[in-house]
């Protein structure tokens, strides 16, 4: 027989038990559709955030004082450790250091036309925007000038929420920041506004861009009420090589009292997290699959019990045992192109809703899953292996199976 | 013309024994035939004399415990399980008591089915088939089911697929077993036909007298021993 005569015969084999077929197939669809959709998310985080990072000098490090929770809780006793002008300039003079530069950064409250967000303002030199993040653009209006006090550049995000558009270039609009201070051991929030003319919006970056404010460094320490210590200094060093070399430097310097962020650590991080991912998508992929391979087997097995009579027949006709292997072993790739076509598509649906819905319930920005061509091939190809692995046991049955006995069986 | 073209099957001293935990059963003890091209032979005998397991050794789904089987010169103990495989498709066609067709398929693809495995073309065994079907009188009835057709037409069908590679020996065990004397006339009319129209040579085991008078010569089995040899007038 020519092996493509096979595939005709299986699939009027699967026709003939459709509620049976039918329900094999699922188990299979099950499966991949679990492993396509996690993937797909999996695959998404990683693109959403590699896109985020490579928008960062490669050679930057993002050095601030530890601990970060205390600040935001606001733990009395503040940052242990005070970034002040002398730090910098011992920084500065690090071996593979090329340039450092401070920022103020914090919370604050923005409004205009009566809408107001919740934003963190970024405090620092204009021209730092450029080094940190190399690929910014203006999208409308221009660049703060240094020491301009009245003037401040817009995130696209700040600019123009998924709402509605929040605010112009030429615009007014009003920060407030409140803090909490101790007077005479009572605490009171103290709570200090100022206006600003909208001077630029910058174009989508990533994320973290997007959603900030900048204004000059003195109008922020003000504002923010800042005294001795910057929240930031951004380190560029003179090489990406030179990360590690400069990293150690200032742990030696500081040790824990500070963290020191790039994005080659945070790429890394994000690697391991999701490798993590992986793993847990990879196990869940493995267990579905082998759920329905026993299904596949099952269901199989059970047909060939049913059609030992039918077997002698075919073999009476002319099939060898290599035919009727080949026979079974088509329905069961059958069960898994059929099962691996319809799970790709309904994997790439339901990991369109999944991540959407982690995404929402995470108050997360809305991240799209990515299903790469390779690993939608990998889970296919996945699905055919594990349905032969699974035929390979009936059709071997069937085959071997003794025409005189099956034929005499009434 | 060598001997084999004379006898497209040649049994010698054909044994077959079953076993059933210690019981022995000999089925076949020692049957010796020549089977004529284009002969129209017969095989009678009581329940249980071992017809059926003659027919089965002689269209390799069996093996003989001992003796030879040649079929078309070549013989079957020397065959490997694909050579015999082979042989079953091209040169033997079956046709049972009960039918046998394959349920799901039509009348036209059960006919097929043999030029599938042989590797015949769609076109060319289509074609075939249909001629076979209409050549068994049911040329209108190709896409029927088996079970929308009669015992009879049935029957038929499993014909026209022995038929279908042209097979030097249709063998037949009790073809007209289930069908009404009516059915079974023209089934055994219909193999005398193609024994004389076509020299097509038949074996078919019966018990109906009626059958065995219409063939060329019947042999007798008892007890697993051909018992008594008559040729037909
Ligand atoms: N698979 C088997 N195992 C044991 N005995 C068998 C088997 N097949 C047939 N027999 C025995 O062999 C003998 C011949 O059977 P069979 O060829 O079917 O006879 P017939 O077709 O003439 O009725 C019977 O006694 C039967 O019981
Ligand atoms: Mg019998």
């Amino acid at each position: 027989m020519k092996a493509y005569e096979a595939l005709p015969l299986a699939l009027k084999g699967l026709k003939e038990r459709k509620v049976r077929s039918a329900l094999t197939i699922m188990m299979v669809v099950i499966g991949v559709a679990l492993m396509t959709a996690l993937n797909g998310m999996a695959s998404g985080f990683d693109v959403f955030l590699n896109k985020q990072i490579s928008n960062l000098a490669p050679n930057l490090l993002i050095l601030s004082p530890e601990p970060f929770i205390g600040e935001r809780f606001g733990s009395p006793q503040g940052p242990s450790i005070v970034l002040t002008d002398a730090s910098l300039s011992i920084l500065k003079s690090l071996p593979k250091v090329k340039e450092v530069y401070p920022a103020y950064i914090g919370g604050v409250k923005v409004s205009s036309k009566g809408k107001s967000l919740d934003k963190n303002l970024l405090g620092l030199e204009p021209y730092v925007i450029k080094k940190i993040v190399p690929s910014i653009e203006i999208h409308s209006g221009s660049m703060l000038n240094t020491g301009q006090s009245n003037g401040v550049m817009l995130g696209y995000n700040v600019a123009f929420p998924p709402d509605g558009p929040f605010a112009k270039v030429g615009d007014t609009i009003t920060i407030e920041h409140s803090k909490v201070v101790e007077q005479a051991g009572v605490q009171k929030m103290v709570k200090d506004r100022r206006s600003f003319f909208v001077i630029g919006i910058f174009k989508p970056t990533d994320q973290i861009t997007d959603n900030m404010i900048v204004v000059n460094m003195d109008v922020a320490k003000t504002l923010l009420k800042k005294e001795s210590s910057y929240d930031r200094i951004y380190i560029l060093t003179e090489d990406i090589k030179d990360n590690g070399f400069v990293e150690s430097g200032i742990k030696q310097l500081y040790g824990d009292l500070v963290s020191v962020t790039s994005p080659q650590s945070i790429i890394k991080t994000v690697q391991e997290l999701l490798s993590g991912w992986e793993a847990f998508v990879a196990s869940i992929g493995g267990v579905s699959m082998i759920v329905g391979s026993i299904g596949i087997l099952a269901a199989l097995y059970t047909s060939v019990l049913e059609r030992t009579r039918e077997i002698g027949i075919m073999k009476a006709i002319g099939f060898s045992r290599g035919g009727i292997l080949l026979l079974y072993l088509s329905e069961s790739i059958s069960i898994g192109i059929l099962g691996g076509i319809i799970g790709l598509g309904a994997g790439m649906v339901a990991g369109q809703i999944l991540t959407e819905s982690v995404m929402r319930s995470l108050n997360a920005p809305p991240i799209e899953p990515v299903f790469l061509p390779e690993s939608l091939l990998l889970v296919f190809l996945l699905a055919i292996l594990f349905s032969v692995l699974a035929g390979i046991y009936p059709a071997w049955r069937a085959s071997k199976l003794d025409p005189v006995v099956a034929l005499r069986r009434e | 013309m060598s001997l084999t073209n004379h006898y497209p099957l040649i049994l010698e001293d054909v044994h077959k024994v079953y076993r059933i935990g210690e019981i022995i059963v000999p089925a076949l003890q020692g049957v010796t035939l020549k089977v004529r091209k284009g002969e129209f032979l017969s095989i009678a005998g009581p329940s249980g004399s071992g017809k059926s397991t003659l027919l089965h050794i002689m269209g390799l789904l069996d093996r003989p415990s001992k003796g030879k089987v040649i079929i078309e010169g070549k013989e079957a103990s020397l065959l490997k399980e694909r050579e015999a495989a082979r042989l079953r498709n091209e040169y033997l066609g079956f046709v049972f008591q009960a039918y046998n067709l394959i349920n799901r398929m039509s009348a036209l693809e059960n006919v097929e089915l043999p030029a599938i495995v042989k590797g015949v073309s769609r076109e060319k065994r289509k074609r075939r088939a249909q001629e076979l079907l209409s050549l068994v009188g049911l040329g209108d009835k190709t896409d029927r089911k088996p079970n929308q057709l009669s015992g009879g037409e049935q029957q038929r069908v499993a014909i026209a697929r022995a038929l279908m590679n042209e097979p030097s020996i249709i063998l037949a065990d009790e073809p007209t077993g289930n069908l009404d004397s009516k059915a079974g006339g023209e089934i055994t009319k219909f193999f005398k036909k193609i024994c004389e129209e076509y020299s097509q040579t038949i074996i078919v085991v019966t018990h109906n007298p009626e059958v065995a008078k219409a063939t060329d010569r019947t042999i007798y089995l008892r007890d697993g021993l051909i018992v008594e040899e008559r040729v037909n007038k």
